[in-house]
Order: structure tokens, then sequence, then C-alpha cells
């Protein structure tokens, strides 16, 4: 149940460091156009995602409201109409469509048609309640272990980052929450980038849409359980599986099986252990077997843990393992849905 | 007027501590306030506040080396968070008790268990009978404010404390908010430099701090007391000063909302009591007459104020959010602190406690209405004294989101 049903709420979904300030620029920035067009607002980041790690999923919120914010202390934008994604792997690492209000949009920051995004999302039980998917190609909004200055330490500056100012544009083409000549006015030196978002939008109505459905989602509520503060370890050699990393992942890394002959460098030199060898000899070449070199042995990434950080395919002496574009695979799907 | 911005409550303070011109600076991270620090740093880096910044190598350190810097006559800043503030505990009493007007903010967090980086008040609260100054900030421009008012009042000659301005993490340290910085020329009229009458100066050599004797305890407790008692005098006319100069203000103990006409309030301190306003207007709509009190000071405690102010109204709900386990009715230190202050009144209204919003959980608008419900059931009891024997037959304390509210089905109280 909507506390406030004129409420606006917009989910940046970016990836921790590398998407950080752009995913602020673009929720202050809507915040900011949207105050400028007397409407009262808020832009915060999601808390428990902070301290934010490399390539992590992370989200940053805006709402927007015609009348005063009633519940201004919340953790999370329970029921956003709104969604953005500032990369593509995104939909597939997470559940992003949680909570999602009927009628709403999902914008997402990739060079692809919106079908494609449509297709890896129509598994979500929240689908019917999508109304519309866009895309835009704003850029490549990551820079890979550049750190972009910490929401905790708060030591950014402002600046207009294209891809902010892309995205800005085409959000509001595709939803009208805040007005192009808003934005224009506000940032005049991104006008020639928000007016590129605003024309180059692509849109795709979603045909799984159901006016019908008027459910929203309750918030997630706390645990009434007795806790326990004491619990079991993982079996030896085991996984955590709660904390599955997998949705980290843009690159996935692909071995040529003909090429690659087991050696094993990429499976000592695994950050996460995530590499494993299967094959009649398994085990042989790491022991100094003489035969290595002809083992049937295989490598294997498992893709639950595998976050895509490319040593691997920066060690491989023979250059067979290759990283691959996330998007181009329709499995590892990770769907983790957070609570908070 | 000054410059209308959108920060945080630690970016706040930060712009607070520049304007106050703060001579040193010891940090150490911990979530939630470190913000603040990484904000400083950033300023004294790039030349915009010329202070000394010191890396200490944990809280306990950097109380110690703001004590040392505020007895050579620096005004300082220092501040943590959680388990940070009660790793400095030692430190907390020498300053007081030397009289170093030192000024630690502390950013809310639970201590371990939960250990999660919500607000809870605890930490804080664990620090209350140290001799510093405290209060909490509901909003990013009080918490502005308060560093302000806080080194005026704790510098004044009179008084000579050392102050805890605190903020809800997360609430009022991470959600940004509407705040108006001040003119440099109003701090500067507000807030005059620190000169203290006695300043370690090597030309003149004293020791500050030396071994006591037991005969001299007594002495030196008394002038904390009275420390306290003459801050607790000064406090109105420092927020009378501070509303002339900045052209805003905030009633100096407490702020009431709403509460001309109300029967039953809730009574707190800091961020939960802004969706507590909030949630009194929508009371009001269904007929509900709630007010909402903000206690702004819980040391000094304004034990006259709230004695007369509260002896107004049917209930009153304190809003609790730390724990002293196994305290009067098994609740918090705001629940007894405020049954003691009415001790004596003629009209003592019945006081529920709602522990609530503990390990920084959101206290959700539905909370409030079921809380609200249940002071107005409380009130048909009829005035305190009326049912008799067994603390007078009523239930105290409440674990809002654990057990039905009086006059609720069982079941979640609607926190999260």
């Amino acid at each position: 149940m909507a506390v406030q049903p004129n409420l606006i709420e917009v989910t940046v979904w970016y990836r921790g460091v590398v998407e950080g300030r752009l995913a602020r620029q673009v929720t202050n920035s809507l915040a900011d156009a949207a105050q400028a067009e007397g409407l009262h607002v808020q832009a915060f980041d999601n808390y428990t995602d902070l301290p934010d790690r490399v390539y992590v999923p992370c989200r940053s919120y805006a709402r927007i409201c015609p009348e005063p914010i009633a519940e201004p202390y919340t953790y999370v934008n329970s029921n956003p109409s709104l969604v953005v994604c500032t990369d593509a792997a995104l939909v597939k690492g997470c559940n992003v469509l949680k909570g999602i209000e009927p009628g709403s949009t999902l914008l997402v920051n990739t060079f692809r048609h919106p079908q494609v995004i449509l297709d890896l999302i129509k598994d979500l039980p929240q689908n019917t309640r999508l109304m519309k998917v866009a895309t835009i190609d704003a850029g490549i909004a990551h820079q890979p272990n550049t750190p972009q200055g910490g929401i905790e330490g708060s030591t950014e500056k402002a600046s207009t980052m294209r891809t902010a100012a892309v995205l800005l544009g085409a959000i509001s083409k595709a939803t009208g929450i805040v007005s192009l000549d808003t934005l224009t006015n506000k940032a005049p030196a991104a006008a020639e980038a928000i007016s590129y978002g605003y024309e180059d939008v692509h849109e795709l109505l979603n045909p799984n849409y159901d006016p019908e459905d008027t459910a929203s989602e309750a918030a997630e509520f706390g645990r009434r359980l007795k806790v326990d503060l004491i619990v079991p370890a993982p079996e030896p050699n085991g996984v955590q599986e709660g904390h599955i990393t997998g949705n980290y992942r843009l690159l996935r890394p692909v071995v040529d099986q003909q090429t690659c002959t087991a050696c094993r460098i990429c499976w000592i030199s695994c950050p996460d252990a995530c590499i494993t060898v299967a094959g009649s000899k398994a085990g042989a070449g790491a022991s100094g077997d003489a035969n290595a070199g002809q083992t049937d042995d295989k490598i294997s990434v498992d893709l639950r843990y595998c976050k895509g950080c490319g040593i691997c395919w920066d060690i491989c002496p023979l250059q067979c393992i290759k990283p691959t574009d996330e998007l181009e695979f329709a499995d590892g799907m990770v769907r983790i849905t957070y609570s908070i | 007027m000054g410059k209308q911005v959108r920060i945080s409550g630690c970016k706040a303070v930060a712009e607070a501590v520049k304007a106050a011109n703060v001579d040193v600076i010891a940090s150490y991270p911990i979530r939630p306030y470190t913000g603040t620090m990484v904000e400083l740093a950033r300023m004294v880096a790039e030349g915009e506040l010329d202070a000394e910044f010191v890396h200490a190598e944990g809280e306990h350190a950097q109380l110690s080396v703001v004590l040392g810097a505020s007895a050579a006559g620096a005004r300082v800043f220092t501040g943590s968070s959680g388990v940070g503030v009660t790793y400095a505990f030692e430190v907390y009493s020498p300053i007081s008790g030397e009289f170093h007007p030192v000024q630690c903010m502390i950013g809310n967090r639970t201590l371990d268990p939960p250990g999660d980086f919500g607000s809870e008040h605890t930490e804080a609260m664990s620090t209350r009978d140290q001799g510093w100054i405290m209060g909490w900030a509901a909003t990013p421009q009080e918490a502005y404010d308060n560093t302000l008012l806080y080194y005026r009042l704790g510098e004044d000659p009179q008084v000579m404390l050392p102050q805890f301005p605190c903020q809800d993490g997360y609430f009022v340290t991470h959600i940004p908010g509407p705040v108006e910085l001040a003119d440099a020329c109003q701090v500067k009229e507000f807030l005059p430099d620190f000169k203290p009458a006695r300043a370690l100066d090597p030309k003149r050599p004293v020791i500050m701090g030396p071994q006591c004797h037991a005969d001299q305890g007594a002495a030196i407790e008394l002038g904390r007391a009275e420390a306290m008692r003459n801050a607790r005098k000064l406090i109105p006319q420092v927020y009378d000063e501070f509303a002339r100069i900045f052209g805003r203000g905030y009633a100096p103990f407490l702020e009431e909302y709403r509460t001309d006409d109300a029967e039953v309030v809730f009574f707190g301190q800091g961020a939960h009591t802004v969706p507590a306003r909030l949630a009194a207007d929508q009371l009001r709509a269904q007929g509900l007459k709630v007010g909402v009190v903000q206690l702004r000071f819980m040391r000094p405690f304004p034990t006259e104020v709230v004695a007369a102010r509260l002896s107004r109204f049917k209930v009153v709900g304190i809003l609790e959010n730390s724990n002293s386990f196994g305290s009067v009715y098994n609740s918090g230190p705001l629940t007894a602190e405020v049954h003691s202050a009415l001790y004596y009144g003629q009209n003592r209204p019945r006081i529920l406690t709602f522990l609530a919003g503990l390990g920084g959980e959101n206290i959700r608008l539905e909370a409030y209405g079921n809380m609200a419900r249940a002071m107005h059931s409380a009130a048909q009891s009829g005035p305190v004294g009326a049912r008799g024997g067994d603390l007078d037959g009523a239930k105290h304390v409440y674990w809002v989101g654990f057990e039905p509210l009086s006059g609720q089905e069982a079941g979640n109280g609607g926190a999260r």
C-alpha cells in the first residue's frame, strides 16, 4: 500500500565505485530539476549498499512529490515507477523490477534494442506491471578500477558528465517526470547531450503489461523472529551460498577449450577460487605428471561467483580466455533480491 | 541570508566546522560519521580551511589529541560513531573534568550486536554521565546549527564543557536535506574566537590534570555539576542570540509541534521526531489529537521545562531509541529521566515507552498510528493514581513491532 499515491520514486541501479558518481548525478540532477518545477524532492543513496565495492550492484534514489514527502527517513524506494540501469548487465544480475508500481518504465544504458532487455526480464513476476522499456546509448558508464569518489566521503565535485546528461534527456522523453526545458535550463552546458538522450531514446511498450494488475508490492518487513548470532560455517571446500557475486560481472571469461592446456595458471590466480578443473585425469597435472599437456582436463568457471575481474584472461599464457559481453549470453541470470 | 544548499547532515557539520574556523581536527573513520571527516580533509587539502588535520590511530587517540590541543587554546573538532564512541570512553571524563570545550560529533550507530550500520542512540546515551553537553539534531539544518550553538555554549567562561552534538546515522547523516549556510560575518558575531583564560604555554608552564587526593575529589565533581547548571541557565540566552543573528531559531529546550490542543504527544530526540510530526498531521485528519515534543538537550536535562510542559497532556509516549537493560521498567534512559522529572508534578500524565527504531529500524507512519492509538487507549484510564497499586496496574513499555499495542490486533506493529 502506497503511503503517498502521488509520490514518484526513481531507482538508479549502478556499479559500485566505478559508476557511483554517474548514478548520483542522475538522481541529484533529476531532483534539482523537479525542485525547479516546484515539486518536493529527495535524492539519496541506499545505505546498506555502501560503502560500495568495485562493480557491486548498488542503488541511488530520487523521490519527487507534489506535496511534502510523508516518510522522508526511509532506507529504500519500495515502489519505484522509474528504474534506470547504468549498464545492461545489471538487468541480468538483479531483480531490478522489484516493487515497481503499475505502469512503470525501465530505462537501460545500452546500445541494444529494448527487445533484448525485455527478453531478459520476461521471467520476473513484476513484468506485468512494467509498461515500457527504453534504451539509450549513453556511453560506457564504468571506468574500470578508477574510483570516482565514494559517497561516504562526499569528496566529489559537481561536473557535467555527458553520460548522466544523456540519461536525463532519455528520462525526460520516456517518462515526462521533468521537462526537457527544465533540464537544459538547469545545465545549459550539457544541453546538447540532454537533447541527444531525448531524441535518441528507443522506447518499446511491454506486450505483457497488464493495466489491470494494480497490486503494488508491499515492502519486505524486517524479521520479527529471534535472531541467532551463532550461524553454521560453510562445509569445508564449500561455498557461501548467501554471497553470490556473479552479478558483479560485466564481461564473462569464455575458455577456448581447443587451445587450453589446462595449465592451471588461471586456476591458481583466480582470487575467488571460481575456476574448476574437471576431467578423467583431473589433478594429475597439478602433481607434476609428465603427460599434463595431453590431459583431457577441462577448465570451467563458476558463474555464480565469477566477478569478471579479468585476471584470468590477462594471465593466460595462450590467451585462450576471451572476455565477452555478458549480454551475449542467455544464461547466467542471478536475480538477487535485496530486502533493504 | 546565507546560501541555500541540499546536503547531508555529515556535510552540514563539516560546513559548520569550517564556518567556526576550527584549529585542530582529529579523525578516525567509522560509519556513519566518516563523511564529515572526508569533507573536512578535502577542505584542509584544498586550502578552504586552515586547520591541523590529524589522522589518529583510533578513537582513544582522537580524543587524546583534541584534549591536548584544546588545553593549548585551540578550537578543536573530532567525532565518531557506534563502537568508536565506546572505544574512546576513558578520555571523556578527563576532558570535561579539566574543562576543555572539545566538540565531538556523534553520528549514531548501534553497538555490537547488532553492529549494523543503523542508527540507535545507545552508544551516545552511554556517555551521558561524563560531563558533556549532549543533544540531537533532527535535520541537516539542525546539525549545522548545533555545531555553532554547542561551541558557543561550551566555550562560555561560565561553562567550559565539551559537547556531543548527535545526529541519527543514515537518517540525518546520509539523507540530504535543505540547509542554509551562514555568512561568515554572522558566525563571527555569534561565535567569537576561542580565548581560554588558561592555556598551555611553554613560557609559563603549568600541569593540567595532576594526580588528585581523595579530599579533592568532591570539589572537582561539584565544579563540573555547577558548569552544567550554568550551561542550563545560559541556553535560552544563546538561542536568543542565535535567532537574532541568523534570523532563524529554535525553542531552546523543547520544540513543540501541534501541541496546543493535543491530548497525547510523542516525546523523543532526533530524527524520529520528523516522521512523528508528519504522522501527527495524518492522525489529526483522522480525529486523533496528537502532538510532538522534541527534546533538544539530553544534557543538561531541562527538568523544570519538561515537568511543566508535559503536565499539560493526558499521555506522553516516549520514543525510546536506546536501551538500558534492567533499568526502571526495563526500558531506556530517556524513560527514567522523564519519569523522574515528572515525579513532583501536580498533573502527571500517563507515560508509555515505545522501544522503537532500535538497530536503525525504520519506524513507518503506520507504526506511529498504532502508537498514537495505544496512547489514546491509555488516556481512557484516567489520571495517574486512579487505578492504584502495582505501578498503577498499567502496561508501561511496548516493543514496537513485537507485541500488539493496546487496542490493536496482534501482529507486526507496522515497524520495519
